[in-house]
């Protein structure tokens, strides 16, 4: 745990969890809203 | 440590950039890749989407073709059968599937964009669908696509009056519009002409344009989804050979002869046994009169959505060729269906389109050839298809009469 909040004071290390942590956020997004809607279920016959 | 975060973020947006920009080069050089190849199948992606539409017309020798069920239905003599090793130096990329209507077509072809200028386009329909009063709701919301409906409603490329005679039609099928509240009301400040709306309709563009790059992005994901998932080979053999259309015609009307025995109409026979001898004896004893055919021609609402499609056309600057097909004039006939109103269908189509100066085909020469079309809903015959062949291969080569 102390070696973790040791690693963590070091700027450079912060920087590089926070973009992570954004990255895996815009990740997340990508996979929760980057399907669009392709489905289709066949068509009713319209007679006349 | 706030600098950090600010830091942060500019570097992920930076990272998010870099791979949408480098994500969807990819994407466009895999759909060029894989256009040939591409199963001619109705495939969601193509009739949903807009970037495997927009990369055909960017392949001089594909000859898009929108339409439905009379396309989608293949064969041996079938455009994709005959031009498939493009024989004359094309073949057709088809955008069709059953249900489909003019209002429909109409933001397939607005999703293509800026890139249908100057291009030739099929555009294909049957008298079949005027004999309907509109589309049915549920085959409207089958084919709906939010990415083409937002590409029409915010398109700059059409003018202001051909999208609200679009969103007045879309708004019959609010449906389509329940969980998407940026887009019905876009198309609720089109389709009320006043400046207000107009001002708050420009006001939403912004919003529009970042919508569509959201879902022109799931575009290209859905599509490198099905590229990926497929053994598709991108090496598509171009063999140019002469065709003979004679031969062609002898060898299809002998399979259409051979297939239409067992009813007076020339109807399909499995066809004919399966849906339309009983169709026939319940349009018989539900009196299906000349009258009542002749007021849903007249009425149909398809007029005004081909009138769109058309108007989508023209301002995209497309070439079309508009290709309607023969009335079913024996089995109405049959009816006691007056040619009364297969007069007034050609009528009202040439009376629709020719306004616009776009060729038409209607094949009415064919209406009492009852070996054309394989029912009554106009899906042509082997034979049928020989000659929409040779018409779609003069229109690919400008020697269409």
């Amino acid at each position: 745990m102390r070696f973790i909040t040791e690693l963590y004071s070091n700027p450079r290390v912060r920087l590089l969890a926070l973009t992570l942590l954004c990255l895996a956020i815009l990740v997340g997004l990508i996979v929760l809203y980057g399907r669009g809607d392709y489905s289709m279920h066949g068509f009713v016959y319209q007679d006349f | 440590m706030k600098r950090l975060h600010l830091l942060a973020c500019m570097v992920t947006v930076l990272a998010a950039g870099i791979g949408l920009v480098g994500g969807t080069r990819y994407a466009r050089a895999a759909e060029a890749r894989y256009m040939y190849s591409l199963p001619s199948i109705p495939l969601p992606i193509v009739l949903k989407g807009g970037a495997l539409q927009r990369e055909a017309f960017r392949h001089p020798d594909l000859l898009p073709i929108y339409g439905s069920s009379e396309i989608s239905i293949q064969g041996d003599f079938s455009a994709v059968s005959v031009f498939h090793d493009f024989p004359t130096g094309f073949a057709p990329f088809e955008v069709a599937s059953g249900g489909v209507n003019a209002l429909v077509l109409a933001q397939q072809v607005a999703a293509v964009g800026p890139e249908i200028r100057g291009k030739k386009v099929v555009i294909s329909f049957t008298p079949a669908v005027f004999f309907d009063k509109m589309i049915h709701p549920g085959n409207y919301r089958d084919k709906f696509s939010a990415l083409q409906a937002y590409l029409l409603a915010f398109s700059d490329s059409l003018s202001f009056d051909t999208k609200q005679a679009a969103a007045r039609r879309m708004l019959d099928y609010p449906q389509t519009l329940e969980n998407d509240p940026l887009l019905r009301f876009a198309l609720q400040r089109l389709a009320n002409d006043s400046p207000v709306n107009r001002a708050l309709y420009h006001l939403v563009w912004p919003l529009g344009q970042l919508r569509l790059v959201l879902l022109d992005l799931q575009d290209h994901r859905a599509t490198l989804q099905y590229v990926w998932g497929q053994p598709l080979d991108p090496d598509v053999p171009h063999r140019p050979a002469a065709i003979d259309w004679s031969a062609m015609e002898t060898k299809a009307e002998k399979e259409t002869l051979a297939s239409t025995g067992n009813n007076p109409f020339g109807i399909d026979d499995a066809r004919w046994q399966e849906f339309w001898q009983k169709r026939f004896q319940t349009y018989k004893a539900a009196g299906v009169s000349e009258p009542y055919v002749l007021s849903m021609i007249q009425n149909s609402t398809e007029w005004t959505d081909l009138d769109i499609l058309l108007r989508v056309l023209r301002d995209l600057g497309a070439q079309p060729l508009i290709l309607s097909r023969p009335m079913p004039a024996a089995f109405l006939r049959a009816l006691g269906v007056s040619d009364r109103v297969s007069q007034a269908f050609y009528a009202r189509l040439h009376q629709v389109v020719e306004p616009y100066r776009m060729p038409l085909v209607d094949f009415a020469a064919y209406e009492n050839d009852k070996y054309f079309s394989m029912d009554p809903d106009a899906h042509p015959s082997a034979r049928g298809w020989v000659t929409i062949d040779e018409t779609l291969d003069a229109f690919y080569h400008g020697t269409l009469q």
